[in-house]
């Protein structure tokens, strides 16, 4: 256009030559403003990824681990509710109402579907920033890590992620990396609690190193969940028949227990170490805390609660609550509490979760106690732990097992242990259909549809069950 | 376009990628003529046809990419057709031996006292005589102990292994073609009309898919499922009833629990797309508004349409409701998932030139 408007411009009249000249500074001008439309510019509100390599970013990095683990975390909680008796589809969505009814397996479920994107990215986000602050805390002067405990609540957050996988997973890939595949890990699973508890085992090192009493504790009550973990995932992989789930089985695991002792002798009684959602970070494919208090689709077990016939809510206060204590008869004071925080609209959509307490370390010992038919140590631990609860003691009555049963039922609420212990227990959730693969089977949750589409290492086809849990 | 890899890289946004090779071919075919004309008036005709073919032939060894979620059934794999759906299929009657599938196995098919039902995920086709057993009291198919124990019994008719993904068409017309007509009548008159059809695709019809499903709040509202189910809940039924209520469910309203199944219709097509007629009012009256010319049209939009799908409208299209720069902006296309119809509009429109 520039070159036929000058050949333009020599044809005509002195006053065409001009007008031809304000077209050709027009189009000049025109050109060049073209370069404003470049697409390869710097965004300065693009953060890059030399950026990170900056140790003034460490906190913000781990910052950022802390509310992806959350929003993982949040969703787990969820979708293990609803697979269990902990929560119950009230609402319009089918697939919530499959969880409910115990199809825990299926990849094409959209919420077990929808959540594993964010566990995905959890785990590598931890271990890259893992690497970044390893490399900042080596570094000469000038560019080290400023603040080491930073590096401790990294680890604890990166130990947390796996075994938040392990506890809940049938298997799960964990070696891809941005756009390279890799397999999952099969019957290698029980990597993902070893690198938990390494992850743990660094955070706990640190932590000591520095005096830092706060971390040292959460992860060594995290460690001492994870070993407990690891040892009853071995029990369900890879036999699942019906027949071993008959008989309850009890973890006694001498780490978990080392763990839990000397977690105890760093926590306050009552000590909760606990994941708080937020508007930053409450999202993913769906917030457990909205789709209970907001949208109502799922809402807290029947066996739990009394439900307000006018709503998915239970009813205000001790009115609401169904389940009951097993020695004094009277409503859980425990899970009237664990209630308020998760399942009335007066609570929010913003889930608060604990990830390890005071509580549960008491709960691995008085399990490991049971297992050992150690009844002194039990009847300690359990009443140490219903003393803190307010509750009476325990004095025999009912049996240990169901003491212990009902310990973890109601102070692990919402915390995404359900579904494990109705498997170990051989309690059947009420919503579960006799014909549903947890009703029959130990499973949970598979490898995600979509990670399966786009992953070819992945088991295919995409939307197929794993052959031991259909 | 925007893939999305695997999400144990540790990134769940898709990324923007020159992945692949689209080749597309296609022909059009015009016709134009005046069917009429004297002194005061001419009719003239146009119709036109397009055929578009085109082929996804490189993903750059790119896994398939899903459009759309779960329940939206299209894919974007190498060699098939742009927006190709997969889906699950009903097992048939074998009418003699088995058919073969591309693999060189035989098609799973019914036996004579089959039906395409079964009461668990890997198990056999019931007999008419084992649902008549199974019916002998009555059953409320919004349940979900009943919905598990009546089961689609499907088949691998394109030998891939993988019953819940059977090729079943694209939604990407391969036809489509308009007839026009006008007729004017002096300078005073003129009547136009536009007509619009499109032919050799699918619809996913999943707005129809939830309102006749089992589910029992956000289906279960449409009069069809509400025979069935009453049929098989109701004390007063037979068996025989009830097992044709259930085949029924089956064969037509069982949505849902395998994403896609009884979802792809035809979508062919012919719609009045616009119908106008024009008054051209002579100059002798408007010269007294001091204008130089002045018209009345009254026209009409989406008045008439010829269709054999099933659901509200061939042309909705769930994503108009969303954002259209992702996959799903560009290949999510026919899809019927609560969006709005085409809505009929009536114009009246005065011009005036000066």
């Amino acid at each position: 256009m520039h070159t036929h408007m000058l050949r333009v411009a020599r044809r005509t009249s002195r006053a065409s030559h001009t007008l031809a000249r304000v077209a050709v500074a027009s189009a000049t001008v025109l050109l060049g403003g073209c370069t404003l439309f470049e697409t390869d510019v710097t965004n300065p509100n693009a953060v890059v990824e030399e950026a990170l390599s900056d140790p003034a970013g460490a906190t913000t990095l781990v910052n950022g681990v802390g509310a992806s683990l959350i929003r993982s975390h949040n969703q787990v909680a969820g979708t293990v509710g609803a697979s269990s008796d902990e929560l119950t589809w009230s609402g319009s969505r089918e697939y919530w109402k499959l969880l409910d009814e115990g199809d825990v397996a299926d990849p094409l479920n959209e919420y077990s579907n929808g959540q594993y994107p964010y566990l995905s990215e959890t785990r590598w986000l931890a271990d890259y920033a893992v690497g970044q602050l390893e490399k900042f805390d080596k570094a000469s002067t000038g560019s080290q890590l400023r603040n080491r405990a930073d590096l401790a609540r990294l680890y604890t957050y990166a130990g947390f992620i796996y075994s938040l996988v392990g506890e809940n997973y049938e298997d799960f890939v964990i070696a891809s990396d941005r756009q390279t595949n890799a397999a999952p890990l099969g019957a290698n699973f029980s990597v993902v609690f070893d690198s938990s508890i390494a992850y743990y085992t660094k955070a706990i090192t640190l932590a000591r190193t520095l005096g830092n009493a706060e971390w040292e504790r959460n992860a060594l009550g995290l460690r001492a969940r994870a070993r407990f973990g690891k040892a009853l995932s071995g029990r369900f992989r890879p036999a699942r028949n019906p027949g071993t789930l008959a008989a309850p089985y009890l973890v006694n695991d001498a780490g978990a227990s080392a763990d839990a002792v000397a977690a105890l002798a760093l926590m306050e009684s009552g000590y909760r170490f606990r994941l708080s959602s937020n508007a930053q970070n409450n999202g993913g494919y769906f917030s457990t805390g909205f789709e209970v208090v907001q949208r109502l689709e799922i809402r807290a077990g029947s066996e739990y609660v009394n439900v307000n016939p006018a709503a998915t809510i239970p009813l205000d206060g001790l009115a609401g609550i169904k389940l009951v204590d097993p020695v004094s008869a009277a409503k859980d004071p425990v899970l009237a509490t664990a209630i308020n925080d998760c399942c009335r609209q007066s609570t929010g959509q913003f889930l608060t979760i604990t990830a390890a307490s005071w509580v549960e370390m008491q709960l691995i010992l008085a399990e490991a106690a049971l297992a050992a038919s150690n009844t002194a140590e039990f009847t300690a631990r359990i009443n140490q732990l219903r003393a803190v609860n307010g509750v009476p003691a325990w004095t025999g009555a009912p049996a240990a097992l169901d003491i212990l049963k009902h310990g973890r039922r109601v102070n692990l609420f919402m915390q995404g242990r359900r579904l494990v212990d109705h498997h170990r227990f051989g309690v059947k959730a009420d919503r579960w259909l006799t014909n549903s693969v947890a009703y029959r089977k130990a499973c949970f949750f598979p490898i995600s549809y979509d990670e399966r589409l786009q992953n070819p290492l992945a088991p295919q086809p995409a939307v197929a069950r794993d052959a031991a849990c259909q | 376009m925007t893939r999305q890899f695997a999400t144990s890289g540790g990134f769940r946004q898709a990324q923007l990628t020159n992945i692949g090779q689209i080749d597309g071919s296609g022909y059009e075919f015009n016709l134009r003529g005046q069917a009429w004309r004297s002194a005061r008036s001419t009719v003239e005709l146009f119709a036109n046809a397009a055929y578009l073919k085109q082929t996804l032939t490189s993903l750059g060894g790119a896994p398939p990419l899903k459009v759309g979620y779960a329940r939206y059934r299209g894919f974007m794999r190498e060699g098939d057709p742009l927006g190709s759906l997969y889906a699950p299929r009903l097992a048939v009657p074998c009418n003699g031996a088995p058919k073969k599938n591309s693999a060189g196995a035989d098609i799973l098919c019914l036996g004579a006292d089959q039906l395409p039902i079964k009461a668990s995920l890997n198990g056999p086709a019931l007999t008419r005589a084992q649902l008549l057993q199974y019916f002998s009291v009555p059953r409320d198919i919004q349940t979900g102990a009943v919905q598990s124990a009546l089961q689609p019994v499907l088949a691998d008719y394109d030998g891939n292994g993988n019953v819940f993904e059977q090729n079943v068409g694209d939604v990407i017309p391969d036809w489509s073609g308009a007839f026009v007509g006008s007729f004017n009548l002096g300078t005073a008159w003129k009547f136009q009309t536009l007509m619009e059809w499109r032919t050799g695709f699918k619809v996913q019809n999943l707005t129809d898919g939830f309102r006749g499903s089992q589910h029992p709040s956000i289906g279960s509202n449409l009069k069809e499922f509400d025979e069935i189910a009453a049929a098989m809940e109701n004390p007063a039924s037979t068996p025989e009833q009830r097992v044709a209520a259930a085949e029924t469910y089956i064969k037509h309203n069982r949505r849902l629990l395998e994403p896609g199944l009884h979802q792809a219709e035809d979508g062919d097509f012919i719609r009045l797309r616009e119908i106008a007629l024009t008054y051209n009012i002579p100059s002798r009256l408007v010269s007294r508004f001091k204008s130089r010319n002045a018209s009345v049209t009254l026209s009409g939009r989406n008045l008439w349409l010829a269709t054999k799908y099933s659901g509200q409208d061939p042309e909705s299209n769930e994503n108009g409701r969303g954002s259209t720069g992702s996959l799903e902006g560009n290949f999510l296309v026919s899809t019927d998932g609560f969006g709005l119809p085409l809505q009929k509009r009536y114009s009246l429109i005065f011009n005036l030139g000066f």
